[in-house]
C-alpha cells in the first residue's frame, strides 16, 4: 500500500527518531474502523515530542473527517483514502462531518465536566479546518523564542505542498487555528462561560441568561455534568451515522453489525494531555476512561499523554492496565536534524550546522530537555555569527570561532533553565555587552529585591533570619548578654569551643540547622535579639515603629506568619527568605552576620 | 498466499477479542461457574433456552431476546439517581416501559419504577440486572437501589434476576441488614486460572482464527460459533480456510516454541492475568502484513522484554548529568538514614564530592579554567550553581521521583522535605545504564 506509506514517511520525516512509535501507533490504530487497544499510554520525558506526533499522528491520519473512509469499500488503504479526503477538504467546505479524535489538555480541563463537555464538543463537530501557513508565519515562529513547544517545523513546506497540510496546522500553537472553538469557547474561553452562565442564572436575570442559553446551544456545546451522561453521549456519538457514509454504514452492519452483535463505527479517540493530572481533578474519572471502550460497548480509545510512569496511577481495584508507549531520548543525529529546523533564513547551512553541533557536544550532558537547547542554540547564534558579519573571523576558522563564543557558554552554563529575563531582553543586551566583564552578559535580577527595605527592617531581617531561625535558643545567652566581666560577647575562641561542644555530632550529619531550614520563633525573641543587636551598634532610635515594620515584612511574605490570625497573642513567625539574600543585606547594614551564627559553613 | 483482506479481517477480529469488544469463543476453567448461572437462571424464569454467560461474558448474550438485559456499572452510575435514570433509559430503549422521563428526582422516579415492575405478569420477558463492580454500588448511601431491586426480585410476579459483579470477596458484608435478607445468598466464585495449561489455553483461544471471522456471508454455513479448533486438519478447498489453518497451525507451533512459552509463563507467574498477556498481543498482530502473515515467535520477544524493563528507570535513562549527581548524592544521603531530606542537604552533598573531585584534579594538574574540571575520561564537570541546581531538584520533584512529604506551602522550597520514590539499586541501575555518565561519578555512585 504505496499511500499507507507515504503518510508514514512524512510523518517520519516530519518527526526524526520517532519512526518506531509512529509505526507502533500506527499499528495499532490499524484500519479505521478496526478494533484499538481501550487505552494507551504515552510516556517519556518532557520535550520529546509526545503531544506534537500524536497531534500530527491524529490530524494526519483522521485529519479531514475520518468519515472518509467512505470511498473505500474494501478496507484496504483506508489511510490513502483518509489523505485524499483530506486534500479535497481542505479545498471545498467540508460536509457536517464530526472529528474522529478529541484532543484535551487535562491542565485546561480541570473539572470531570469540562473534560465531558470539551470531548462531547469536539466530537460532535467537525475537525478544525486546515489554514495554509504562510511561509513567513512559519519563519516568525522559527525566530521567536518564546515557543517552548517543541514543534519541529517544515523545511520544506513548499515541496511538500497539500500533503503538509495537516502538519504545519500544528506547528501553529500559539495562533488560533480553530476558527470555530475562536467564537465558540476552545479551553480557557469556554469555561467561564458555563459558569456565568450558572450565575446569572441564580442571580435571576432571566433574559440575560436565556440569551446565552440559546446561544450556547445553538453553539452546539451540550450539557453533561456526570459520567453517566458522558458515556451515554459517548454511545450516541459513536453510533451517529455522517450522511458521506451512510451506505457504508448500512453494508457494514449487514456484515460485521450483526455478527458482533453491535454496530461497528469508526474508532473514536480521546487523546488526554498531562494525564497526570487526572488523579487530583477527578480521581475517580480515571478507571471510567481506562475501560471507557468496554463501558460504552463502542469503538472508542482513550490516549493518555503523561510524563509520570503508569505506576502512579494505579489506585483501587478494578483499573485496566493501558499499553505504554515509551518515547525515548532523541539520539544525537535527531537531535541535529531537530535543531537544523530552527535555522534562520538565509543563514550559512554549515556554519549553522558547526555550532548546533557545537552547542549539543558542550550542553548535552547537563541539558537533556529539547526546548532549553533550542533556546541557547536562538540565544547564542547571534553571538557566534558576529564576528563573521563583522568581517573579524573568517567563516571557515572555526577555532577562532569557538574560542571566542567559549566565554558566553560558561555563562550560559550558569543560568541554564533559569530564564530570569526574557529572550528578546538578553539578546538586545548581549549583543552590546562583552563577555567577561563582571557585570556579565547575562544580567540577573538576582536579589535586588531586598533593596527597598530601610535599614532597620533589614536589620531586623537579618535578626530573624541569623539568630531566630537558625540558633538554638539556649545559645541567645552567649551571643548577646551583655556579661560585664568578659566585657560583651563571646571571643572567637569560646565560640568555637561551643561549636564543639554541642554540635559535634550534628556536625557529620546533614541535619545542621543551616541544611534543614529556618525554624518557627517567637516574636518576642526576635525583638529581643533585635533590641540587643541594635543597642550594640547604636542607640535605638524613638521613631522606629517596630511593631509596624514586622507588619510589613510579614505583609511583603518575607516573614510568615506560623500561628492563625486570630491569635494575637505570642504570634510565632518563620523566616520565608533565602540566607544568600539575608547575607547581602546584612552586608549592606555592615552587620557581621557570620560572627553571630552557630554550627555555619 | 493470503491476501491482504483476508489478513485485515483477521487482524480485526483478533484485536477485538483481546480488547475484549467480542467475547471469547470458549470458556477455560470457567464451565462449571457458566453452569451454575444459567441453572439458576433457568429456574427463576423457567425457560430451558435462556443462555448466559459467566463473569467473563456477562455483557452481550442477550440478543436472542428471550429476556431483557438491564447492565449497569458501579463505575458509572455512582448514584442511585444516576443508576434509576440508566434503568428508565435502558427499558424505554427495550421498548417495555411506557414511562418516561417526565419524573426527574429520585423520590418522583423510584415509585414509578417500582410499580411498573411490580405490575408486570409472568408471561412478560423476563429482566436480568447486571450490576458490575457490584462493591461501588453497596457504598450507595440507603442502599436503596439495591434493597428495592432485591425486594422486586423476591416479591414481584415479573421474573426478575439481579447479578451482581465485583472482586471484592467481602462484598456482601457491605449490606445492611434488610438488604441482606432479601439476597438469595447464591455466590458464584471464578478464579483466574490456576494451572499454566489453563491460561495458555485461553492466551491461544484468543489467537486462533474461527471461520466465523470471516464473515463475508460467503460462508454461511460454517459460521457456528463453537467448532472445534482441532478439526482444522479436514478443513480444504477455499483461500481462507488454508490461510485459517495454516495460521491456527502457526499459533499453535508459537506455544511449542521455548522462548515464547517461557515468557507467557513469566506473565502467567507475576499476574495471572489474561490481560497481561493480551497486551503484549497488540503489536505483534498490527505487524501482521502480506509479507508475514503469521505470527513468529520473535515478534513477541522484544515485546516481552519491554514489558519486563522498570518504567523508572527507562524514564531515567534520559536525565541529565546534574540531575543523576543529585540522585547519587540522595543515594548516600538514604544510606546514612537521613530518609527525609530537602535540597540544601542534597546539594551540600553535591558540592562536597565536587569539591573533592575538582581539589583532585587541581593536584593531578587537570584543572580547566572556569571552575570547570575535566575528568579522567576528558569529560567536563562542573559545579553548577545553586539556582540551576535547584531546577533540576524541582524537575526531579515532577516527575515524582521525589514526594514532598508536608504541605508544601510552608516555608522556602530549598527547605522543604522530601523523600526519594527510587530504591538504592533503582539508582546504582540508573548510573550504569545512563548513556555518558563519567567514571568519576560512576565511582561515587559505587563508594558506600
Amino acid at each position: 500500500m504505496p499511500s499507507d506509506s507515504s503518510a508514514r514517511d512524512l510523518l517520519k520525516r516530519e518527526f526524526p527518531g520517532r519512526g518506531r512509535q509512529i509505526d507502533q501507533l500506527l499499528g495499532l490504530m490499524g484500519k479505521p474502523k478496526d478494533y484499538t487497544p481501550p487505552s494507551i499510554l504515552i510516556n517519556g520525558n518532557s520535550s520529546l515530542g509526545k503531544t506534537t506526533v500524536i497531534k500530527a499522528l491524529l490530524s494526519t491520519v483522521l485529519g479531514g473527517g475520518g468519515g472518509g473512509g467512505g470511498g473505500g469499500g474494501g478496507g484496504e488503504g483506508g489511510v490513502a483514502h483518509e489523505e485524499e479526503e483530506e486534500e479535497d477538504g481542505a479545498d471545498q467546505p467540508l460536509m457536517s462531518q464530526s472529528s474522529r479524535y478529541a484532543f484535551l489538555n487535562c491542565v485546561e480541563c480541570h473539572t470531570p465536566r469540562l473534560i465531558f463537555e470539551h470531548a462531547i464538543y469536539q466530537l460532535r463537530n467537525r475537525p478544525q479546518s486546515f489554514r495554509p501557513l504562510s511561509s513567513r508565519l512559519c519563519q516568525q515562529q522559527r525566530t521567536s523564542l518564546h515557543q517552548p513547544q517543541h514543534q519541529p517545523q517544515s523545511g520544506e513546506v513548499e515541496m511538500e505542498g497539500v500533503d503538509n497540510r495537516g502538519l504545519q496546522d500544528e506547528i501553529v500553537p500559539g495562533s488560533q487555528k480553530h476558527p470555530r472553538a475562536d467564537e465558540d469557547g476552545d479551553g480557557s474561553v469556554a469555561p467561564p462561560r458555563t459558569s456565568r452562565r450558572r450565575v446569572t442564572k441564580k442571580s435571576g436575570q432571566a433574559t440575560e441568561a436565556i440569551a446565552q442559553t440559546l446561544t450556547l446551544r445553538e453553539r452546539g456545546w451540550d450539557k453533561c455534568e456526570n459520567v453517566n451522561e458522558f458515556v451515554e453521549w459517548i454511545r450516541q456519538i459513536c453510533d451517529s451515522t455522517d450522511p458521506a457514509d451512510q451506505d457504508e454504514e448500512e453494508e457494514d452492519e449487514q456484515e460485521d453489525g450483526k455478527k458482533h452483535g453491535r454496530k461497528t463505527n469508526e474508532t473514536r479517540y480521546l487523546v488526554l494531555d498531562r494525564a497526570d493530572r487526572l488523579r487530583e481533578t477527578a480521581p475517580s474519572l480515571l478507571p471510567v476512561l481506562m475501560r471507557l471502550q468496554q463501558l460504552t460497548g463502542r469503538n472508542v480509545c482513550v490516549i493518555m499523554i503523561s510524563t509520570i510512569v503508569w505506576e502512579k496511577f494505579r489506585s483501587g481495584t478494578g483499573g485496566f492496565e493501558p499499553m505504554v508507549i515509551q518515547f525515548p531520548q532523541y539520539s544525537k543525529q535527531d537531535t541535529l536534524a531537530i535543531l537544523e529546523r530552527d535555522m534562520p533564513i538565509g543563514e550559512d547551512q554549515e556554519l549553522y550546522g558547526r555550532f548546533v553541533d557545537l552547542v549539543y557536544e558542550v550542553f548535552q550532558r547537563n541539558c537533556k530537555d529539547l526546548n532549553e537547547i533550542r533556546h541557547l542554540v536562538a540565544l547564542l547564534y547571534p553571538l557566534y555569527v558576529k564576528p563573521v558579519q563583522d568581517g573579524k573571523i573568517q567563516k571557515h576558522e572555526s577555532l577562532k570561532l569557538h574560542r571566542h563564543i567559549q566565554a558566553y557558554f560558561v555563562e550560559a552554563m550558569d543560568k541554564l533553565y533559569l530564564r530570569e529575563i526574557s529572550s528578546t531582553e538578553w539578546s538586545d543586551r548581549a549583543l552590546s555587552f562583552t563577555p567577561g566583564s563582571s557585570s556579565g552578559s547575562m544580567p540577573s535580577v538576582g536579589s535586588s529585591h531586598g533593596t527597598h527595605l530601610s535599614a532597620s527592617e533589614r536589620v531586623m531581617l537579618a535578626a530573624v533570619n541569623v539568630q531566630a531561625s537558625y540558633n538554638p535558643p539556649r545559645l541567645d545567652m552567649r551571643y548577646f548578654a551583655k556579661v560585664s566581666n568578659q566585657g560583651g560577647k563571646m571571643t572567637r575562641r569560646g565560640k568555637k569551643g561551643q561549636a564543639k561542644k554541642y554540635g559535634e555530632d550534628n556536625l557529620g550529619t546533614k541535619l545542621r540547622q543551616q541544611l534543614v531550614g529556618p525554624k518557627t520563633f517567637p516574636i518576642e525573641r526576635m525583638l529581643a535579639i533585635f533590641y540587643s543587636i541594635l543597642g550594640e551598634e547604636q542607640a535605638v532610635e524613638e521613631n522606629v515603629h517596630v511593631q509596624t515594620q514586622m507588619a510589613s515584612l510579614v505583609s511583603l511574605r518575607l516573614l510568615q506568619r506560623v500561628t492563625p490570625m486570630d491569635k494575637l497573642d505570642s504570634i510565632k513567625c518563620k523566616c520565608n527568605v533565602s540566607y544568600e539574600m539575608i547575607k547581602s543585606l546584612a552586608k549592606s547594614v555592615s552587620f557581621e552576620i557570620d560572627k553571630y551564627l552557630f554550627d555555619f559553613v | 498466499m493470503a491476501s491482504s483482506q483476508l489478513i485485515n479481517e483477521a487482524k480485526r477480529a483478533i484485536v477485538s477479542r483481546l480488547s475484549e469488544a467480542s467475547l471469547p469463543h470458549t470458556l477455560v476453567g470457567l464451565e462449571e461457574q457458566y453452569k451454575q448461572v444459567l441453572n439458576d437462571l433457568s429456574k427463576i424464569f423457567r425457560a430451558p433456552s435462556v443462555d448466559i454467560g459467566s463473569n467473563a461474558s456477562l455483557p452481550g448474550h442477550d440478543r436472542d431476546k428471550d429476556f431483557m438485559v438491564i447492565q449497569l456499572n458501579g463505575l458509572v452510575q455512582t448514584d442511585d439517581r444516576m443508576a434509576l435514570k440508566e434503568i428508565m433509559r435502558q427499558l424505554s430503549r427495550e421498548g417495555e416501559s411506557e414511562i418516561t422521563n417526565t419524573a426527574t428526582t429520585f423520590s418522583d422516579s423510584l415509585p414509578s419504577l417500582l410499580t411498573f415492575l411490580r405490575t408486570g405478569t409472568r408471561d412478560q420477558h423476563p429482566i436480568v440486572f447486571i450490576l458490575d463492580e457490584f462493591d461501588l454500588f453497596a457504598q450507595h448511601s440507603k442502599q436503596s437501589l439495591l434493597y428495592n431491586l432485591f425486594d422486586v426480585a423476591q416479591s414481584a410476579e415479573w421474573p426478575v434476576a439481579v447479578i451482581g459483579v465485583t472482586c471484592r470477596l467481602d462484598a456482601l458484608d457491605l449490606l445492611e441488614k434488610r438488604v441482606k435478607s432479601r439476597f438469595s445468598h447464591r455466590h458464584i466464585y471464578t478464579f483466574p486460572p490456576n494451572h499454566y495449561h489453563d491460561y495458555a489455553d485461553i492466551c491461544q483461544n484468543a489467537l486462533f482464527l474461527y471461520p466465523s471471522d470471516f464473515g463475508q456471508g460467503r460462508s454461511e454455513n460454517e459460521g457456528e460459533m463453537d467448532m472445534d479448533v482441532d478439526r482444522d486438519d479436514q478443513g480444504a478447498g477455499t483461500e481462507e480456510e488454508y490461510y485459517m489453518n495454516e495460521f491456527n497451525r502457526r499459533v499453535k507451533l508459537l506455544f511449542a516454541d521455548g522462548g515464547f512459552s517461557k515468557m507467557v509463563h513469566r506473565i502467567f507467574d507475576l499476574l495471572k492475568d489474561v490481560r497481561g498477556f493480551y497486551r503484549l498481543c497488540f503489536g505483534p498482530i498490527a505487524e501482521l502484513n502480506e509479507a508475514h502473515p503469521y505470527l513468529q515467535p520473535e515478534q513477541f520477544y522484544e515485546a516481552g522484554l519491554a514489558q519486563r524493563v522498570d518504567p523508572k528507570t527507562e524514564l531515567l535513562k534520559g536525565i541529565s548529568l546534574l540531575e543523576l549527581s543529585l540522585l547519587i548524592a540522595i543515594k548516600h544521603l538514604v544510606a546514612r538514614d537521613t530518609i527525609t531530606f530537602n535540597f540544601e542537604m542534597v546539594y551540600d552533598e553535591y558540592k562536597d564530592f565536587m569539591d573533592m573531585a575538582v581539589v583532585r584534579n587541581v593536584s593531578s594538574g587537570m584543572a580547566a579554567a572556569g571552575g570547570s574540571s575535566v575528568s579522567s575520561d576528558g569529560v567536563a564537570m562542573r559545579l553548577y550553581k545553586k539556582a540551576v541546581a535547584l531546577k533540576a531538584f524541582e524537575h526531579l520533584v515532577q516527575s515524582e521521583l521525589l514526594r514532598p512529604t508536608d504541605s508544601s506551602s510552608k516555608g522556602p522550597k530549598e527547605y522543604r522535605m522530601v523523600r526519594v520514590m527510587l530504591s538504592a539499586s533503582q539508582i546504582a541501575d540508573v548510573v550504569l545504564k545512563h548513556r555518558d555518565c563519567p567514571t568519576l561519578v560512576a565511582r561515587w555512585a559505587a563508594r558506600k
